[in-house]
């Protein structure tokens, strides 16, 4: 190797080394808070790691934001007093956007929005129930092909008892969506699928997860449920999941958030991840539009 | 499935976790008590005070501090200390960052809490000590100090060691608000177990039994200590 060469190495590796260092030097830090008790969102393994949905989200945004993200774990109950403490930067822990929490903080767009499922017995009429199967339809915006599906399961309804649960955005959308069929609302989840195992309602309204989940015990135990009909999203179901920031405070790192989230729609990241930890795409395809 | 090998100790299962979360429970409640009762008995001098202003100021604390939920004294310290640890920092000329840490604020509130529900058993029980026998002590020339520690520190012990079993107790479950800050105790570890293996029927009511055991064990240590302070008295313990 000539000494010409050999110099023209060394430089190039101390561009490399000084590249580096200027990268890691310029990388910000972002601290974000979860609670890490609810599963499969964000949760703890026995080990005391953060795993979940959002621990694998965050991963891949803050690489597409060439930021640093390290997490705060935090009761959920206090987040929001400690964030305006400046505790950390925002929260990410399955927030939901409502009117009342965006009075006190900034959310972001939404990177969740769980579908909602009808669900019933699989040897009844309703669990023969074929159209809008396998699709989903956004409430906020529906064709008229959407339309159309909407229209055959309300008719498939029409003589049916449909259970709902009380707290939920359910209520509202069942009513908005299917006014006229007869409604059973319920305080707990719980009590409302007790009654679907026992007869006593013909169908409910649920989250997709929670769906998935219920449909597989029923069947470990010999009894077959199946999730019909298209799933739903949007409207009065609500808007989704979102980070919370400062009232006024962090427009910037909120955009920088907006942009990461829009392009990892955009590819699909997030909706394999959701498909991974919670069983169904909870992507936004909106937020890929824009 | 066996539902208990959740509770296994090593990185399968959660039995290490709750150790450690039970010892930082017992900690946060061991320092909290003993600074409390620390704290509780000039407080209670304070009250018994013929001094004015002590009675009015340590009246007006025991009253507030007993008076609000105890959530609501670790929310002040924790997340609402911010703006007053930032003016005592400024004041002592110190620029850095300055935060409640989790630990500290939760023991601290511990520590007030206890103070005040300590310092009114105290009051309580040197008001129960026989006037008599202190004029009878004072008949005798005892100077103040012999006073207190031979006639009035030990029988106040006695008449307030019961009450302050209870003290204990309420101590002991407060720990558990501190959760809210994220500090990793006992409850906050049930929490995280309940939540991430969802099973939480399982973890409540190990934290149910671990609680158990420590009130248990806290009991048979003041029912010694009761018989231990009432050797002297002529019916004894439990009489």
């Amino acid at each position: 190797m000539n000494m010409k060469r050999r110099m023209l190495l060394v430089s190039a590796a101390m561009l490399v080394a000084g590249a580096s260092t200027v990268l890691a030097a310029d990388q910000r830090v972002v601290k974000l808070a979860t609670d890490g008790t609810y599963a499969p969102f964000n949760y703890t393994d026995p080990s005391g790691k953060l795993v979940g949905f959002e621990p694998d989200l965050v991963d891949d945004i803050c690489k597409r934001m060439n930021v640093k993200c390290e997490w705060v774990i935090q009761n959920f109950d206090g987040m929001i007093p400690a964030l305006n403490e400046k505790r950390f930067d925002a929260i990410l822990a399955s927030l939901s956007i409502t009117d009342e929490r965006a009075k006190a903080v900034d959310f972001s767009i939404p990177y969740y929005a769980g579908p909602t499922r009808l669900i019933a017995s699989g040897d009844g009429k309703l669990g023969q129930f074929k159209s809008g199967e396998g699709s989903t339809i956004l409430l906020g915006s529906m064709s008229d092909k959407d339309k159309a599906v909407i229209g055959d399961v309300a008719a498939a309804l029409k003589d049916a008892t449909v259970g709902v649960e009380r707290a939920s955005t359910h209520a509202k959308f069942f009513e908005e969506t299917f006014p006229g069929v007869k409604v059973k609302i319920y305080d707990k989840g719980e009590n409302m699928m007790l009654d679907l195992v026992a007869g006593r309602i013909d169908a409910a309204v649920d989250g997709a997860g929670s769906t998935l989940n219920f449909i597989s015990e029923q069947e470990k135990a010999g009894k077959k449920f199946v999730a019909f009909g298209p799933a739903l999203k949007g409207g009065a179901l609500g808007k989704g999941v979102a980070l919370a920031f400062r009232k006024g405070e962090e427009t910037e790192l909120r955009e920088e958030f907006n942009k990461a989230i829009r392009e990892a729609t955009a590819d699909g990241s997030i909706s394999k991840m959701s498909v991974k930890w919670i069983g169904v795409d909870g992507s936004i395809p909106e937020n890929a539009a824009k | 499935m066996n539902p208990l090998h959740l509770l296994a100790f090593g990185p399968t299962g959660w039995g290490d976790e709750l150790a450690y979360g039970a010892a930082m429970t017992l900690v946060i409640a061991a320092l909290g008590f003993a600074g409390g009762l620390v704290l509780g008995l000039p407080i209670a001098a304070a009250r018994l005070s013929s001094n004015v202003v002590l009675r009015a100021i340590s009246g007006v604390y025991v009253t507030v501090v007993r008076g609000v939920p105890e959530l609501l004294v670790i929310y002040l310290l924790f997340f609402g200390g911010g703006q007053f640890y930032r003016y005592v920092a400024d004041a002592l000329g110190y620029s850095g960052a300055v935060a409640a840490d989790a630990f500290s604020a939760g023991v601290l509130a511990v520590i007030l809490i206890c103070a005040a529900y300590s310092a009114e058993v105290f009051r309580g029980a040197f008001q129960a000590i026989p006037k008599g026998q202190i004029e009878a002590a004072n008949a005798f020339g005892m100077t103040r100090s012999t006073l207190f520690c031979r006639i009035k520190l030990p029988q106040m012990l006695r008449y307030a060691l019961p009450s302050i079993a209870n003290v204990w107790q309420l101590v002991l479950k407060d720990t558990a608000l501190v959760s809210v800050t994220g500090l990793v105790e006992l409850m906050r570890t049930i929490d995280v177990a309940a939540g991430s293996t969802r099973s939480p029927f399982l973890f409540y009511m190990t934290a149910i039994l671990i609680f158990l055991a420590f009130t248990a064990v806290s009991n048979k240590a003041f029912e010694g200590a009761e018989r231990h302070f009432s050797r002297s008295v002529i019916g004894g313990y439990g009489k």
